[in-house]
């Protein structure tokens, strides 16, 4: 199965670009495994199984979050706007718990929600004609602005156990959200490399002008990635609220830069055309452990940031030099 | 005395292909050399290694005498050569007058651009290769036989002492030709070595002093023109008899099957009307800019229009987008395939799959490998495409191969009308013959063919009615009956 989600629609069997690709997907194996390494080696908590969950519900999220990037980018676009519309989206699923909604029908308001933003941006980089970058960020602003408004900056807090579960719970020894994300990868991954769909998004995001001239329904295409990537930002809002048992407006600020991270650290080009799940996982684990290291290692926070910065900065030159050397 | 530019015992092997082996050929002052061969024999790569593009695996190189051992495209520029690649390298959103000044803009002390210095020299050099545009204009504005013309004015603004044209003409229409053989003719008297590469042997014929032929990665045979002719020169290229370059067809002659009416995108063309009959092929011919290309993508609805219409079958088709072009029967082969046919780092399969997803899948939704791996390989063996297996990236296949994977690829949704631009645009004789043939056998089976080249020999020996454009207007229509080169110029040029 896993090797199935490696080889995207289109594979390689031939040339540079099968070597590079592979080079990569070892490099971020053997990184995962040296970082791991040396925090079981220098820190007595790495190992325990209490940090191990708490790796894992983190990387839920993000890795959530970073499978909708991951169409995105792959269609050469990018959403920025993932963490305000995780905030808003929860806190508008917290509102309809409140509103005593069935825990379904609130689950559903935050996943709905969440395509709608998506289906924003897809109507302005479609029909308009505008940048997604620009768009998204526009979206950023706008969605952090509603999650202030419709709960006046207060925490939302007090849900039902039923839908606390989801975030928090457990389903025998697997944590609920850990199992959701997996489910997520795995269709995901399915989609993007074995459906009609998925060929689309990949022809989309390598030459757009020679994908329309073949017939693709690019602007269907462009509209679907964004949809699905807001959708699944929704789906993160719900997760995150249920997990800590409250919804804030100010949850998951910058989020959208490790899931950027995470897809691009995967072999994902910005450029488009390129990516996979299974990179997009990798690049998640990987994202998750660095997260964690500096927590462990009592790095101060302004640090933190500056790294994360310097990670997101290494992965993306890496790119650009990939691109460079395609070109020449 | 030392050749200007001698290469000895030069190889070079890509992953899965041996692109050249023991290539050894030399370019002296003041002389044409001619490079032909099939589609994939090496050309373009023994030309990038002389651009330092490529290092080679083997050999050596030597400029009037001297090893010169070019290590990036800056070496062999410094060094006076200039290489004009088959695959056009322009800035498409900077000016005419940058592009051709890039790496050498003429400038102030303190550094800033002399535009108005550059836009005189730039329109100097545009009247030597017989471009009619104004040095300010975006190059993403131009079409891609402009373009090459502007790689050409590029080449002529520096001090060379060797030009190497790859396939400068496969866009060129007679009359921009002409105008570049006359800059060859005068470069050749000024000392400088060229090297011209091209699948038209009329025109190596015309204006070589030599000419060698590659195959297979070797070079198999060097002789001055005089000594070489036609069957020849053909017969050690594809090493094998070709006995008529345009095979006679017998197809049948029936309903319209595509009637444009007054059609007019504004800006582009206007009022155009043909008709195009099952079983007809039907040659649009006209000078660069006559507006060709746009009336085929506005047919396929690639191009937006602002009036008439377009029937398919004798019913009124809605053609808004080139999906509905394709569900109603009809196929375009772009002219451009770097931009418009291909994803050039994706592989043959993905490539020739691309129009025909849904029916390469299960329920239309979920791919069915087999099917795609079935399709690319009957493409690959029906147009003899050279390549190590239908995972090769299309990026790394020669010119020629490429175009044939757009052929390919609009041959998969079984359409009934052909709009093919410049379909045989790098292809090599032996390739050639056998569009010729695919485009007999389609009429043969009553589809209907249009057909844009800038080819006259091509739309003299395959068409049944050849129609002119000029500047947007269709300006007359030329029956097989009354076919001449001197005709169709007429109407070009004049109306
Ligand atoms: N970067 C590359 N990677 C892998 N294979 C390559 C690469 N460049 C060229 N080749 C292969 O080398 C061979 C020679 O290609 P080349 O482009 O030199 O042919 P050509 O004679 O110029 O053909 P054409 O007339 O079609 O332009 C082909 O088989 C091609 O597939
Ligand atoms: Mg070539």
């Amino acid at each position: 199965m896993a090797s199935n989600l490696t080889k995207p629609a289109e594979s390689r069997r031939f040339g540079l670009g099968s070597l590079v690709r592979a080079v990569n997907e070892l490099t971020i194996i053997v990184g995962f495994l040296a970082i791991s390494i040396y925090l079981a080696v220098t820190t007595p908590t790495f190992l325990t199984s209490a940090n191990i969950l708490s790796i894992l519900l983190a990387s839920s999220l993000i890795g959530i979050v970073a499978v909708g990037e991951t169409f995105v980018i792959v269609t050469g676009g990018i959403d920025l706007s993932v963490g305000s519309v995780v905030a808003f989206t929860g806190v508008m699923t917290g509102l309809a718990l409140n509103a005593h909604l069935p825990v379904p029908v609130a689950i559903l308001v935050g996943i709905g929600i969440g395509a709608l933003s998506g289906g924003f941006i897809a109507f302005a980089v479609t029909f308009l004609n505008m940048s997604p970058f620009i768009v998204s960020l526009a979206v950023l602003a706008m969605a952090r602005g509603l999650a202030f408004i419709v709960t006046n900056g207060n925490t939302i807090f007090s849900f039902p156990d039923s839908f606390d579960n989801i975030g928090g719970g457990n389903l025998g020894p697997f944590p609920v959200a850990a199992l959701i994300t997996l489910v997520v990868f795995l269709v995901a991954g399915l989609v993007l490399a074995r459906t009609v769909f998925g060929a689309e998004v990949y022809a989309v995001g390598g030459n757009r002008e020679a994908a329309r001239l073949a017939g693709i329904p690019v602007n269907r295409t462009l509209s679907l990635v964004y949809i699905i990537s807001g959708a699944l930002a929704g789906l993160g809002g719900v997760i995150l609220a249920g997990r800590l048992d409250s919804a804030q407006p100010i949850a998951a600020v910058g989020l959208e830069l490790n899931a950027i991270a995470a897809v691009v650290i995967g072999g994902a080009s910005l450029f488009g055309g390129k990516g996979s799940i299974l990179g997009t996982l990798l690049g998640v684990l990987i994202i998750g452990l660095i997260n964690n290291g500096l927590t462990l290692k009592n790095v101060q926070p302004f640090w933190v940031q500056f790294i994360q910065g310097a990670v997101i900065f290494g992965a993306v030159l890496i790119d650009s030099l990939n691109q460079k050397r395609r070109r020449a | 005395m030392a050749h200007l530019l001698e290469m000895t015992g030069v190889s070079k092997a890509f992953p899965g292909v041996k692109a050249l082996t023991d290539v050894s050929i030399f370019l002296d002052k003041g002389e044409v050399l001619g490079i032909v061969g099939e589609n994939g024999a090496g050309k373009s790569t023994l030309m990038k290694i002389v651009a330092g593009v490529y290092t080679p695996d083997d050999g050596e190189l030597r400029l009037e005498g001297e090893a010169f051992a070019p290590r990036q495209p800056r070496d062999s520029l410094d060094a006076g050569i200039i290489v004009i690649h088959q695959e056009l390298s322009l800035v498409p959103d900077r000016s005419v007058a940058e592009n051709i000044f890039l790496g050498n803009l003429p400038h102030d002390r303190l550094g800033r651009v002399r535009r108005k210095a550059l836009n005189q020299h730039a329109k100097t050099l545009l009247a030597r290769v017989g471009l009619d545009v104004a040095p300010q204009t975006r190059v993403r504005q131009l079409g891609i036989a402009q373009q090459q013309l502007v790689e050409i004015a590029r080449a002529l603004s520096r001090q060379a002492r060797v030009i190497v044209m790859d396939e400068p003409t496969a866009t060129l229409t007679t009359a921009e030709q002409t105008i570049l053989f006359a800059t060859i003719r005068a470069l050749r008297s000024a000392g400088v070595g060229l090297v011209f590469i091209s699948h038209h042997l009329e025109e190596v014929f015309e204006i070589c002093d030599r000419v060698v032929v590659l195959r297979d990665g070797a070079a198999v045979e060097m002789r001055p023109t005089s000594e070489w002719n036609e069957t020849g020169l053909i017969q050690a290229m594809v090493n094998r008899p070709i006995d008529a370059l345009f095979p006679p067809r017998h197809a049948a002659i029936g309903d319209v099957v595509l009637a444009v009416e007054g059609l007019t995108s504004a800006g582009h063309f206007e009022d155009v009307s043909l008709e195009l009959r099952a079983g007809e092929v039907l040659g649009l011919a006209g000078l660069i800019g006559a507006g060709r290309t746009e009336v085929l993508k506005a047919i396929y609805g690639a191009l937006p229009i602002s009036g008439g219409r377009v029937r398919v079958q004798s019913r009124d088709v809605v053609i808004r987008a080139p999906r509905d072009a394709i569900a109603a029967g009809v196929a375009l082969v772009p002219e451009d395939r770097k931009a418009e046919g291909l994803v050039l780092p994706f592989s043959i399969r993905s490539n020739v799959a691309m129009s025909t997803l849904p029916r390469l899948s299960w329920l239309r939704t979920v791919l069915a490998p087999g099917r795609m791996d079935r399709l690319a390989e009957h493409a690959v063996a029906d147009l003899r495409i050279r390549a190590s297996g239908i995972g090769q990236t299309v990026q790394s296949l020669s010119g020629g191969n490429q175009q044939k994977v757009v052929i390919g690829r609009a041959l998969t949704t079984k359409p009934r009308i052909f709009l093919l631009d410049e379909p045989t645009r790098g292809i090599d004789v032996g390739a050639k013959v056998e569009v010729y043939r695919l485009i007999n056998a389609l009429a043969e089976q009553g589809a209907a063919i249009l057909v844009v080249s800038s080819d006259m020999i091509e739309l003299l020996g395959l068409c049944d009615r050849i129609l002119i454009m000029r500047t947007g207007r269709i300006a007359g229509a030329v029956p097989r009956a009354e076919f001449s080169q001197e005709r169709i110029m007429h109407f070009a040029a004049l109306g």
